[in-house]
């Protein structure tokens, strides 16, 4: 998996394993410039996650500073012996959860769903940033459409390169839980592209409709 | 044959490799008969395509600061309201001693004799003050600092604890504008 938080070396989230130990450590101990490090260094995650989840800019800005805030007050909580990302992961999931059910907006329409924030690959041709950014946008929009429960399981495994027992322990749920939601949610993306032919026409083949090439074209 | 409804959560495990070599033979079987479940692996396939290209969210601008003044913001406004608390008493004490003023000099033309009684009161005041001070170096000797210093916080306590809370409402009212955004390095 290329494109995951784990193995991506452009979005480096978690710094060296023992480099992180110290600062992490640090922080516990209420060193503020080693939470300003932590922060630098899993703000990426976090906000991906948040973003997943919430599908806005905004919230997902939001909800980020206030995973810190949440992880800052709980620093002292933490298990040393346990992977820092799960545990800040955990502490995301539950408040985007937490947020969606507040605001009672389980998910979007098709219509108002955001396009995605990624960052453009610099070398790419102008062809393939359309196209990847009409992806994101696909995979943004299927995301909305299901139930926040299933969008995290979904979210862990293809960024983060989580396994079920991973993910299992970071949303706090049993692996045939893990499973069966995987399953619902891949189930669930499978309707949605067999009923929108428009989804199914760029998941398959990721091309550019006729407009966009017309319009690329002309500008060249 | 494996029946079609546990064929489907087979088939997402399969997109993970969680399936045993027998499992997977058994499901291939399946698949080559049912095609329901055929086209259904072939669609969880382009999903499983798509969703393992996509790129990280990447924030549009570093977070560190913002996050950063979030969690530093209580800690200024509790060191707002002590400033807040200390310079209400300091300004207390003149409008104090203008109001004083100001009752005696209106007292001294209406009834004389009153104030030369406050007068009397307030030299016994003194007095009574000096004793206060004395008992409490007579607690200081007996009991330790700790005593006279908790008594002493005792009765500041209410009036910074007002003060705090209405700093943190000022705080508030006036939310400070989040930084400019900082460019990802």
């Amino acid at each position: 998996m290329g494109t995951s938080f784990v193995k991506e070396p452009a979005l480096n989230a978690t710094p060296h394993l023992t480099d992180e130990q110290v600062w992490i450590r640090r922080a516990c101990a209420g060193d503020h410039q080693a939470f300003a490090h932590v922060v630098q260094a899993y703000q990426g995650p976090v906000y991906n996650l948040c973003y997943r989840v919430l599908g806005h800019v905004e919230e997902a800005e939001d909800a980020t500073q206030e995973t810190f805030l949440r992880v800052y007050v709980n620093l002292h909580h933490y298990d040393h012996n346990k992977r820092f990302l799960n545990w800040i992961l955990t502490i995301a999931s539950n408040y985007c959860i937490d947020r969606l059910r507040k605001k009672h907006h389980n998910w979007t329409s098709l219509d108002d769903a955001p396009i995605s924030e990624s960052l453009p690959i610099l070398n790419e041709t102008a062809e393939q940033q359309i196209e990847r950014s009409e992806q994101a946008e696909t995979i943004q929009r299927l995301l909305n459409l299901l139930p926040p429960d299933y969008r995290i399981p979904l979210v862990l495994l293809y960024w983060y390169d989580f396994s079920y027992e991973a993910i299992a322990e970071t949303l706090q749920i049993s692996v045939p839980a893990v499973k069966s939601r995987l399953h619902r949610a891949r189930h669930r993306l499978a309707e949605l592209l067999s009923s929108e032919p428009a989804f199914a026409s760029e998941a398959s083949h990721g091309s550019l409709s006729a407009g966009r090439r017309a319009t690329l074209a002309a500008t060249r | 044959m494996v029946p079609c409804p546990l064929v489907g959560e087979q088939l997402s495990l399969r997109l993970d490799n969680r399936l045993s070599a027998r499992e997977r033979t058994a499901l291939e079987a399946h698949l080559a008969v049912c095609p329901y479940c055929r086209r259904l692996a072939l669609r969880l396939d382009e999903i499983d395509r798509l969703f393992r290209r996509a790129a990280p969210a990447t924030p549009s601008r570093d977070l560190t600061a913002a996050i950063l003044k979030a969690i530093a913001s209580p800690r200024e406004q509790r060191m707002l309201g002590v400033t807040l608390a200390t310079a209400g008493l300091l300004a207390s004490v003149p409008s104090l001693f203008l109001a004083a003023a100001i009752l005696i000099l209106a007292l001294w033309f209406t009834r004389p004799d009153a104030v030369l009684q406050a007068i009397l009161l307030l030299v016994e005041g003194i007095g009574q003050f000096y004793a206060l001070i004395v008992a409490a170096r007579v607690v200081l000797d007996l009991c330790g600092p700790w005593v006279v210093s908790g008594l002493s916080a005792a009765f500041g306590i209410g009036v910074l604890g007002l003060t705090v809370l209405w700093g943190q409402r000022v705080m508030r009212a006036m939310t400070p504008p989040m930084p400019e955004s900082i460019p990802l390095s």
